[in-house]
């Protein structure tokens, strides 16, 4: 037996799913490229077995996007409970008339009853049941009242198909077969409450709080997941470390092994902690109710570039390191403006790009100037995400319209479980999905710096393809030795300042061979070049095609030569 | 009178919109019909999106999609 649960977004389906599975053994997520749907067996001691599956939240019965398409195609595999939010009922009738309408005799959960009597609804259950033809069951997910009820009717009650009555109906047409339905079943008692969104979604107010909010989100992303992160990747660097006299003997083995595997190991899992970390967070603030009022807040500024009010935490996680940023744009409904976020995030100088930044500033500006010139790369990284994204929109996805419906839930404390869930979900599949590609580009860059064995590093073959690129970075001020550090950055970013640390001997400061010009230009470069494996095979992941990735490649390099270029040669016009 | 046209805190019913698009369909699946009673509850900073009460619920549209209604 399959029971399939369906309702309107924010109608607590999800608390249904958990309140009537918690006990079961045995829950699966299906996390698909399009449709996310959860699904728990329950064994009943009479030997059957139930399957919940927990069905993405509808609106209406049109399908406007391939997600609801598929949603709708899973409709006629069980037999369906529809969980009714009896704080919304007039708008939540809308899909279950139109089901009813389609010949569906779905049996229903009023649910959050709890809350309707807090707000001071009293709906008459009888009238209601009578008028829709159905038995409606009062539950709360919350306290757990009707459940036991719900469950019996579940097992118990047969279910009739109906013929299919009057379809294509028109939704004006619909709300005035709602409202006489409802004629008589609900009676508000008024309640006066002090409402936290005249603070919270205050143009003054909430945009300080927002500020606060974001802040202390942001610096527990660098305070928290930063260091775990790094404690990961020297602590894999320390493993190999240890492991490497053993295996003295077969040095080439030793070399793959330490340098290659579980280097690549450690960058792989130093992305966990951030990844679960964001999520956790994210969650938090999605389950609370106060994502959709930063939406609210943000989405006039963001709409400019193409994306939505919920683009923001990502856009903001950017700062700390792409990969969960653009693992979090599944935040995004809109899919265009989740597209435009995904290919622009890379834009904004994430933590990798630091320690270049912070040897390059050190050597060349005093402390003032470098702190200036710190501010402009980010502020660089943030012009050019926004540029990005307006032009995306305006020339190259201007086909797609954009839209922003968007439903302000009430506030309500998360449920920690749920939350677990996709953390541990989400980390999961980056773990499976990317993991074999970013170990393998780990032992390809590997064997690029160990090939031909035993050669000084300028003839290795990364040396010979830093020596290929050189005329084409040349007008950049750049030689083949910057040309090899780009090359090995894209393992990852902050690979390239020990490198160049190797190639001149590791007891001076490299960037002194360079001059100021050359040092600016490199920046440059660096803040707005797309120079990290990882990222593209995020994106890969995402999007599902090569193309994305490889046009972000692509752009985000011409950006930043054709940039580098101007600096370079503007520098040089003007004699510096 | 256009709906992004109300004042913070005044009602309007929506009269019938001049065009069916699929946008607009959505709109009217959510109770953005002809009849019903909106409220403008709030204005983002600059303007938009707008958060308007219908049918016991709080929905924020942008300003251009409310340019699409007319209210009485």
């Amino acid at each position: 037996m399959k029971i399939l649960l369906i309702g309107n977004p924010n109608a607590g389906k999800s608390s249904l799913f958990e309140a009537l599975t918690g006990t079961c053994v045995k829950v699966a997520n299906h996390a698909g490229v399009t449709v996310e749907q959860q699904s728990a067996c329950c064994c009943l001691s009479s030997g059957e077995s139930i399957e919940f599956v927990d069905l993405p939240g509808l609106y209406s019965l049109s399908a406007y996007s391939d997600e609801e398409k598929v949603t709708l195609d899973l409709l006629d595999s069980g037999s369906l409970l529809f969980v009714l939010d009896a704080t919304h009922l007039k708008r939540n009738l809308f899909l279950l008339t139109e089901l009813l309408d389609a010949g569906y005799h779905p049996r229903v959960a009023l649910n959050q009853i709890d809350l309707a009597k807090k707000l001071g609804l009293e709906i008459n259950l009888k009238l209601l049941g009578e008028r829709l033809g159905l038995d409606v069951f009062p539950v709360s997910a919350r306290t757990g009242e009707g459940l036991k009820e719900l469950k019996l009717a579940l097992l118990t009650s047969a279910l009739t198909s109906l013929h299919p009555a009057e379809r294509g109906i028109k939704p004006s047409q619909r709300y005035e077969k709602i409202d006489a339905i409802l004629e008589g079943v609900i009676t508000q008692k008024p309640v006066t409450k002090f409402n936290p969104d005249d603070i919270l979604l205050h143009p003054v107010a909430g945009l300080v709080a927002l500020a606060a909010i974001f802040g202390v989100l942001f610096l527990t992303l660098f305070a928290i997941g930063k260091p775990l992160a790094d404690l990961l990747e020297t602590g894999f660097e320390h493993i190999g470390q240890k492991i490497l006299p053993a295996l003295s003997d077969y040095p080439l083995f030793g070399s793959l092994l330490v340098e290659g595997i579980i280097a690549g190991v450690g960058t792989l899992l130093a992305f966990v902690p951030l990844i679960a970390l964001l999520f956790f967070l994210l969650g938090l603030l999605e389950e609370s109710g106060y994502l959709a009022r930063a939406t609210f807040l943000l989405d006039r500024l963001l709409s400019k570039a193409g994306l939505s009010g919920r683009a923001f935490v990502p856009l903001l996680s950017g700062f700390a390191c792409a990969i969960p940023a653009i693992l979090s744009t599944r935040v995004i409904r809109s899919k265009q403006s989740r597209l435009i976020a995904m290919l622009v995030i890379p834009f904004l100088s994430c933590s990798a790009r630091l320690p270049l930044y912070a040897l390059l500033i050190a050597a060349f500006f005093p402390a003032w100037q470098g702190a200036l010139v710190m501010i402009s790369l980010y502020t660089l990284g943030v012009l050019a995400a926004f540029l990005g994204g307006y032009c995306l929109k305006r020339f190259y996805l201007k086909t797609q319209t954009d839209e922003l419906i968007l439903e302000m839930p009430r506030y309500r404390s998360p449920r920690i479980g749920p939350i677990f869930k996709i953390v541990k979900e989400r980390t999961g599949a980056f773990l499976r999905q990317a993991g074999t590609l970013i170990l393998s580009m780990s032992i390809l860059m590997w064997a690029l710096f160990h090939f031909p064995q035993g050669a000084p590093i300028q003839e290795t073959l990364a040396g010979r393809l830093g020596h290929f690129i050189e005329p084409a970075i040349a007008p950049l001020g750049f030689d083949w030795k910057i040309g090899l550090g780009l090359l090995a950055a894209f393992s990852a970013r902050e690979v390239m300042v020990s490198t160049l640390g190797v190639i001149y001997g590791m007891d001076s400061n490299w960037a002194l061979a360079y001059s100021p010009l050359v040092a600016v230009s490199l920046l440059v470069f660096f803040a707005l070049a797309m120079q990290c494996i990882s990222t593209l095979v995020i994106m890969r992941q995402e999007t599902q095609t090569w193309r994305w990735p490889l046009f972000q490649f692509v752009a985000m390099t011409s950006i930043a030569w054709i940039s580098s270029f101007m600096v370079y040669q503007v520098g040089s016009v003007l004699g510096y | 009178m256009i709906l992004n046209k109300l004042a913070i805190g005044q009602s309007g019913r929506l009269l019938r919109p001049e065009r069916e698009t699929a946008e607009l369909m959505r709109l009217q699946e959510l109770g953005f019909v002809e009849g019903a009673l909106v409220r403008l509850v709030r204005r983002g900073p600059l303007g938009s999106p707008l958060l308007f009460d219908i049918c016991q619920t709080q929905i924020a549209i942008r300003k251009d999609e409310a340019e699409h209604f007319q209210v009485e």
